[in-house]
Protein backbone atom coordinates (compact mmCIF):
# COMPACT_ATOMS: atom_id res chain seq x y z
CA UNK A 1 0.00 0.00 0.00
CA UNK A 2 2.62 2.53 1.00
CA UNK A 3 5.18 3.19 -1.65
CA UNK A 4 8.53 4.35 -0.31
CA UNK A 5 9.94 4.60 -3.81
CA UNK A 6 9.42 7.28 -6.39
CA UNK A 7 7.39 4.90 -8.53
CA UNK A 8 3.73 4.11 -8.94
CA UNK A 9 2.25 1.63 -6.50
CA UNK A 10 0.86 -0.55 -9.31
CA UNK A 11 1.62 -0.94 -13.02
CA UNK A 12 -1.85 0.39 -13.84
CA UNK A 13 -3.08 3.22 -11.65
CA UNK A 14 -6.58 4.45 -12.39
CA UNK A 15 -7.91 7.32 -10.30
CA UNK A 16 -10.17 10.33 -10.59
CA UNK A 17 -10.46 13.98 -9.70
CA UNK A 18 -14.03 14.99 -8.98
CA UNK A 19 -16.21 16.98 -6.64
CA UNK A 20 -17.39 15.44 -3.42
CA UNK A 21 -20.93 14.95 -4.70
CA UNK A 22 -23.07 12.37 -6.53
CA UNK A 23 -20.87 12.61 -9.63
CA UNK A 24 -17.83 11.96 -7.46
CA UNK A 25 -19.47 8.82 -6.14
CA UNK A 26 -20.28 7.59 -9.64
CA UNK A 27 -16.68 7.81 -10.81
CA UNK A 28 -15.52 5.61 -7.97
CA UNK A 29 -15.91 2.99 -10.69
CA UNK A 30 -12.30 3.87 -11.51
CA UNK A 31 -11.35 1.22 -8.96
CA UNK A 32 -13.00 -1.50 -11.10
CA UNK A 33 -10.92 -0.60 -14.13
CA UNK A 34 -7.83 -0.31 -11.94
CA UNK A 35 -8.24 -3.82 -10.54
CA UNK A 36 -9.28 -5.27 -13.88
CA UNK A 37 -6.26 -4.00 -15.82
CA UNK A 38 -3.81 -5.05 -13.11
CA UNK A 39 -5.32 -8.53 -13.09
CA UNK A 40 -5.38 -9.07 -16.84
CA UNK A 41 -2.46 -7.21 -18.37
CA UNK A 42 1.31 -7.05 -17.94
CA UNK A 43 3.12 -4.02 -19.26
CA UNK A 44 6.25 -6.04 -20.01
CA UNK A 45 4.28 -7.84 -22.74
CA UNK A 46 4.43 -4.67 -24.81
CA UNK A 47 8.13 -3.83 -24.40
CA UNK A 48 10.48 -2.37 -21.86
CA UNK A 49 9.41 1.24 -22.37
CA UNK A 50 6.84 1.49 -19.61
CA UNK A 51 6.67 0.20 -16.06
CA UNK A 52 3.70 2.30 -14.98
CA UNK A 53 0.66 3.97 -16.51
CA UNK A 54 -1.41 6.33 -14.39
CA UNK A 55 -4.73 7.38 -15.85
CA UNK A 56 -6.68 10.02 -13.95
CA UNK A 57 -10.21 11.03 -14.98
CA UNK A 58 -11.16 14.66 -14.46
CA UNK A 59 -14.89 14.90 -13.85
CA UNK A 60 -15.42 18.41 -12.53
CA UNK A 61 -18.01 21.07 -13.38
CA UNK A 62 -17.20 23.68 -16.06
CA UNK A 63 -16.31 26.22 -13.36
CA UNK A 64 -13.14 24.23 -12.70
CA UNK A 65 -10.22 26.13 -14.21
CA UNK A 66 -7.47 24.25 -12.39
CA UNK A 67 -7.47 20.73 -13.80
CA UNK A 68 -6.58 20.28 -17.44
CA UNK A 69 -6.06 17.32 -19.72
CA UNK A 70 -2.42 16.38 -20.03
CA UNK A 71 -0.09 13.58 -20.94
CA UNK A 72 3.30 13.39 -19.27
CA UNK A 73 5.77 10.74 -20.29
CA UNK A 74 8.96 10.14 -18.39
CA UNK A 75 11.35 8.03 -20.46
CA UNK A 76 13.75 8.00 -17.50
CA UNK A 77 11.23 6.61 -15.03
CA UNK A 78 9.42 4.68 -17.78
CA UNK A 79 6.13 6.07 -16.55
CA UNK A 80 3.18 7.60 -18.32
CA UNK A 81 0.84 9.99 -16.52
CA UNK A 82 -2.44 10.88 -18.23
CA UNK A 83 -5.26 13.17 -17.13
CA UNK A 84 -8.37 13.08 -19.32
CA UNK A 85 -11.67 14.83 -18.87
CA UNK A 86 -15.11 13.22 -18.96
CA UNK A 87 -18.09 15.51 -19.64
CA UNK A 88 -19.48 16.44 -16.23
CA UNK A 89 -23.05 16.98 -17.41
CA UNK A 90 -23.23 13.61 -19.13
CA UNK A 91 -21.78 11.80 -16.13
CA UNK A 92 -24.26 13.59 -13.89
CA UNK A 93 -27.25 12.09 -15.72
CA UNK A 94 -25.71 8.71 -16.55
CA UNK A 95 -26.26 5.51 -14.60
CA UNK A 96 -23.31 3.89 -12.80
CA UNK A 97 -23.05 1.25 -15.52
CA UNK A 98 -22.96 3.95 -18.21
CA UNK A 99 -20.29 5.88 -16.31
CA UNK A 100 -18.14 2.77 -16.22
CA UNK A 101 -18.60 2.41 -19.97
CA UNK A 102 -17.66 6.05 -20.50
CA UNK A 103 -14.52 5.60 -18.47
CA UNK A 104 -13.53 2.44 -20.33
CA UNK A 105 -14.20 4.09 -23.66
CA UNK A 106 -12.12 7.15 -22.78
CA UNK A 107 -9.25 4.96 -21.67
CA UNK A 108 -9.27 3.04 -24.93
CA UNK A 109 -9.67 6.14 -27.10
CA UNK A 110 -6.63 7.72 -25.45
CA UNK A 111 -4.41 4.76 -26.29
CA UNK A 112 -5.77 4.52 -29.83
CA UNK A 113 -4.42 8.01 -30.57
CA UNK A 114 -1.47 7.67 -32.91
CA UNK A 115 0.04 10.90 -31.61
CA UNK A 116 0.56 9.08 -28.31
CA UNK A 117 2.17 6.11 -30.02
CA UNK A 118 4.88 8.37 -31.41
CA UNK A 119 5.76 9.73 -27.99
CA UNK A 120 6.38 6.39 -26.34
CA UNK A 121 9.67 4.64 -26.85
CA UNK A 122 9.97 0.86 -26.85
CA UNK A 123 6.31 0.28 -26.11
CA UNK A 124 3.84 -1.44 -28.44
CA UNK A 125 1.00 0.99 -27.97
CA UNK A 126 -1.02 -0.44 -30.86
CA UNK A 127 -0.85 -3.97 -29.44
CA UNK A 128 -1.72 -2.66 -26.00
CA UNK A 129 -4.75 -0.76 -27.33
CA UNK A 130 -5.97 -3.88 -29.17
CA UNK A 131 -5.71 -6.00 -26.04
CA UNK A 132 -7.48 -3.36 -23.95
CA UNK A 133 -10.25 -3.19 -26.54
CA UNK A 134 -10.67 -6.97 -26.57
CA UNK A 135 -10.80 -7.14 -22.76
CA UNK A 136 -13.21 -4.23 -22.43
CA UNK A 137 -15.46 -5.71 -25.11
CA UNK A 138 -15.55 -8.99 -23.22
CA UNK A 139 -16.72 -7.03 -20.18
CA UNK A 140 -19.30 -5.22 -22.36
CA UNK A 141 -17.78 -1.91 -21.32
CA UNK A 142 -17.73 -0.51 -24.84
CA UNK A 143 -21.42 -0.81 -25.60
CA UNK A 144 -22.34 2.84 -25.26
CA UNK A 145 -20.53 4.71 -27.99
CA UNK A 146 -22.28 8.05 -27.91
CA UNK A 147 -21.48 9.00 -24.34
CA UNK A 148 -17.92 10.31 -24.60
CA UNK B 1 55.80 115.94 -7.67
CA UNK B 2 52.72 114.30 -7.72
CA UNK B 3 52.67 110.98 -9.13
CA UNK B 4 49.61 109.51 -10.33
CA UNK B 5 49.42 105.89 -9.89
CA UNK B 6 47.58 104.19 -12.45
CA UNK B 7 45.19 101.71 -11.33
CA UNK B 8 46.23 98.32 -12.34
CA UNK B 9 43.85 97.10 -14.79
CA UNK B 10 43.11 93.43 -14.93
CA UNK B 11 42.24 92.20 -18.21
CA UNK B 12 39.92 89.38 -18.15
CA UNK B 13 39.69 87.01 -21.00
CA UNK B 14 36.37 86.92 -22.64
CA UNK B 15 34.27 84.09 -21.37
CA UNK B 16 34.37 81.07 -23.61
CA UNK B 17 31.03 79.50 -24.28
CA UNK B 18 30.89 76.32 -22.09
CA UNK B 19 27.71 74.91 -23.47
CA UNK B 20 29.23 72.36 -25.88
CA UNK B 21 31.56 70.95 -23.19
CA UNK B 22 28.75 70.72 -20.65
CA UNK B 23 26.61 68.96 -23.19
CA UNK B 24 29.37 66.52 -24.00
CA UNK B 25 29.89 65.67 -20.35
CA UNK B 26 26.17 65.21 -19.84
CA UNK B 27 25.95 63.02 -22.89
CA UNK B 28 28.92 60.97 -21.68
CA UNK B 29 27.36 60.47 -18.24
CA UNK B 30 24.03 59.48 -19.78
CA UNK B 31 25.77 57.03 -22.07
CA UNK B 32 27.71 55.55 -19.16
CA UNK B 33 24.51 55.20 -17.10
CA UNK B 34 22.68 53.51 -19.95
CA UNK B 35 25.56 51.15 -20.65
CA UNK B 36 25.87 50.48 -16.93
CA UNK B 37 22.18 49.73 -16.67
CA UNK B 38 22.28 47.47 -19.70
CA UNK B 39 25.28 45.66 -18.23
CA UNK B 40 23.51 45.45 -14.86
CA UNK B 41 20.38 44.03 -16.47
CA UNK B 42 22.24 41.60 -18.68
CA UNK B 43 20.56 38.25 -18.09
CA UNK B 44 17.63 39.98 -16.42
CA UNK B 45 15.21 39.26 -19.24
CA UNK B 46 12.33 40.11 -16.93
CA UNK B 47 13.10 43.83 -17.29
CA UNK B 48 12.73 46.20 -20.21
CA UNK B 49 12.81 49.96 -20.87
CA UNK B 50 9.64 51.71 -21.90
CA UNK B 51 9.61 54.50 -24.50
CA UNK B 52 10.42 57.13 -21.86
CA UNK B 53 13.44 55.22 -20.60
CA UNK B 54 11.74 53.98 -17.47
CA UNK B 55 12.20 50.36 -16.44
CA UNK B 56 9.19 48.07 -16.76
CA UNK B 57 8.44 44.36 -16.47
CA UNK B 58 9.03 42.38 -19.65
CA UNK B 59 5.72 41.19 -21.22
CA UNK B 60 6.20 37.49 -20.33
CA UNK B 61 6.88 38.42 -16.70
CA UNK B 62 3.89 40.78 -16.67
CA UNK B 63 1.72 37.99 -18.08
CA UNK B 64 3.04 35.59 -15.44
CA UNK B 65 2.01 38.03 -12.73
CA UNK B 66 -1.48 38.47 -14.19
CA UNK B 67 -1.99 34.73 -14.50
CA UNK B 68 -0.84 34.22 -10.93
CA UNK B 69 -3.33 36.87 -9.75
CA UNK B 70 -6.10 35.10 -11.68
CA UNK B 71 -5.18 31.76 -10.14
CA UNK B 72 -5.38 33.26 -6.68
CA UNK B 73 -9.03 33.95 -7.43
CA UNK B 74 -9.78 30.36 -8.46
CA UNK B 75 -8.57 28.18 -5.71
CA UNK B 76 -9.91 24.84 -4.53
CA UNK B 77 -9.96 23.09 -1.19
CA UNK B 78 -9.74 19.33 -1.48
CA UNK B 79 -9.80 16.17 0.56
CA UNK B 80 -7.60 13.18 -0.15
CA UNK B 81 -9.02 9.95 1.21
CA UNK B 82 -8.23 6.25 1.22
CA UNK B 83 -9.52 4.40 -1.86
CA UNK B 84 -9.29 1.02 -0.21
CA UNK B 85 -8.81 -0.11 3.37
CA UNK B 86 -5.15 -0.43 4.28
CA UNK B 87 -2.11 1.24 5.78
CA UNK B 88 -1.20 4.79 4.82
CA UNK B 89 1.56 7.21 5.89
CA UNK B 90 0.85 9.08 9.12
CA UNK B 91 2.58 12.24 10.25
CA UNK B 92 0.58 12.63 13.46
CA UNK B 93 0.69 9.16 14.96
CA UNK B 94 3.47 9.76 17.49
CA UNK B 95 5.91 6.87 17.06
CA UNK B 96 3.96 5.10 14.34
CA UNK B 97 4.65 6.14 10.79
CA UNK B 98 1.60 4.45 9.33
CA UNK B 99 -2.08 4.24 10.14
CA UNK B 100 -4.84 1.86 9.07
CA UNK B 101 -7.57 3.71 7.19
CA UNK B 102 -10.85 2.23 6.06
CA UNK B 103 -11.91 3.01 2.49
CA UNK B 104 -13.22 6.56 2.31
CA UNK B 105 -11.53 7.82 5.47
CA UNK B 106 -9.73 11.15 5.32
CA UNK B 107 -5.98 11.19 4.84
CA UNK B 108 -5.41 14.88 4.17
CA UNK B 109 -7.08 18.24 3.58
CA UNK B 110 -5.40 20.75 1.31
CA UNK B 111 -5.65 23.79 -0.89
CA UNK B 112 -4.32 24.31 -4.40
CA UNK B 113 -4.28 26.91 -7.15
CA UNK B 114 -1.94 24.90 -9.36
CA UNK B 115 -2.79 23.43 -12.70
CA UNK B 116 0.26 21.75 -14.11
CA UNK B 117 2.98 20.27 -11.86
CA UNK B 118 0.38 19.48 -9.28
CA UNK B 119 1.23 18.65 -5.74
CA UNK B 120 -1.35 15.89 -5.48
CA UNK B 121 -0.11 13.89 -8.44
CA UNK B 122 2.53 12.00 -6.47
CA UNK B 123 0.14 11.11 -3.67
CA UNK B 124 -2.38 9.67 -6.08
CA UNK B 125 0.02 7.54 -8.08
CA UNK B 126 2.30 6.49 -5.21
CA UNK B 127 -0.46 5.64 -2.76
CA UNK B 128 -3.97 4.38 -3.21
CA UNK B 129 -5.67 7.70 -2.57
CA UNK B 130 -8.63 9.58 -4.00
CA UNK B 131 -8.87 13.35 -4.69
CA UNK B 132 -12.17 15.15 -4.19
CA UNK B 133 -12.91 18.87 -4.39
CA UNK B 134 -14.86 20.18 -1.40
CA UNK B 135 -14.90 23.92 -2.06
CA UNK B 136 -14.00 26.46 -4.78
CA UNK B 137 -13.33 30.16 -4.26
CA UNK B 138 -10.58 32.65 -3.56
CA UNK B 139 -7.39 31.57 -1.79
CA UNK B 140 -8.56 33.24 1.38
CA UNK B 141 -11.91 31.45 1.33
CA UNK B 142 -10.23 28.12 0.60
CA UNK B 143 -7.76 28.60 3.45
CA UNK B 144 -10.68 29.28 5.79
CA UNK B 145 -12.38 26.07 4.65
CA UNK B 146 -9.16 24.11 5.04
CA UNK B 147 -8.62 25.48 8.54
CA UNK B 148 -12.16 24.53 9.55
CA UNK B 149 -11.74 21.02 8.18
CA UNK B 150 -8.35 20.41 9.79
CA UNK B 151 -9.31 21.76 13.21
CA UNK B 152 -12.64 19.95 13.22
CA UNK B 153 -11.13 16.67 12.05
CA UNK B 154 -10.72 15.33 15.64
CA UNK B 155 -14.51 15.44 15.98
CA UNK B 156 -15.16 13.10 13.05
CA UNK B 157 -16.55 9.71 14.10
CA UNK B 158 -13.77 7.95 12.18
CA UNK B 159 -11.25 9.70 14.44
CA UNK B 160 -13.16 9.57 17.73
CA UNK B 161 -13.11 5.77 17.66
CA UNK B 162 -9.29 5.77 17.65
CA UNK B 163 -7.27 5.46 20.83
CA UNK B 164 -5.78 8.00 21.07
CA UNK B 165 -7.54 10.18 18.48
CA UNK B 166 -5.43 12.24 16.10
CA UNK B 167 -5.17 16.00 16.43
CA UNK B 168 -5.29 16.41 12.64
CA UNK B 169 -5.61 14.14 9.57
CA UNK B 170 -2.80 11.61 9.08
CA UNK B 171 -1.50 13.31 5.95
CA UNK B 172 -1.46 16.88 7.28
CA UNK B 173 1.96 17.55 8.78
CA UNK B 174 0.85 20.90 10.20
CA UNK B 175 -2.36 22.72 10.96
CA UNK B 176 -1.72 24.84 7.87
Amino acid sequence: MISKTEHMYAPFVISSIADEDEVGKKVEADLLIHDFLNQHLKLSTYGEGLTGIAFVYIVTPPIDAIHEEEIIYSAKKKELYIEMRLPYEKVAIASEAEVLQMMAQKYLQTFQEKSLWKKLKDFDCEGFAKDVQRLFEEQEWLNVVELV
Amino acid sequence: MNTVSKKHQFKTEPKQPQQPLFKSILLFITLCCTLGLVAYWEGADFLEMDETGQPKLAPPRQQQMEERLKRLQRCEQYVISARISGYYPCYNCEKDTTIFLHAGEVWKYGVTIQGVLKRYRNWLVKNNLRYRVQYRGTVQDCLIQETLKIYQYPLLPENLKRKPPLIRPPGNKNDL
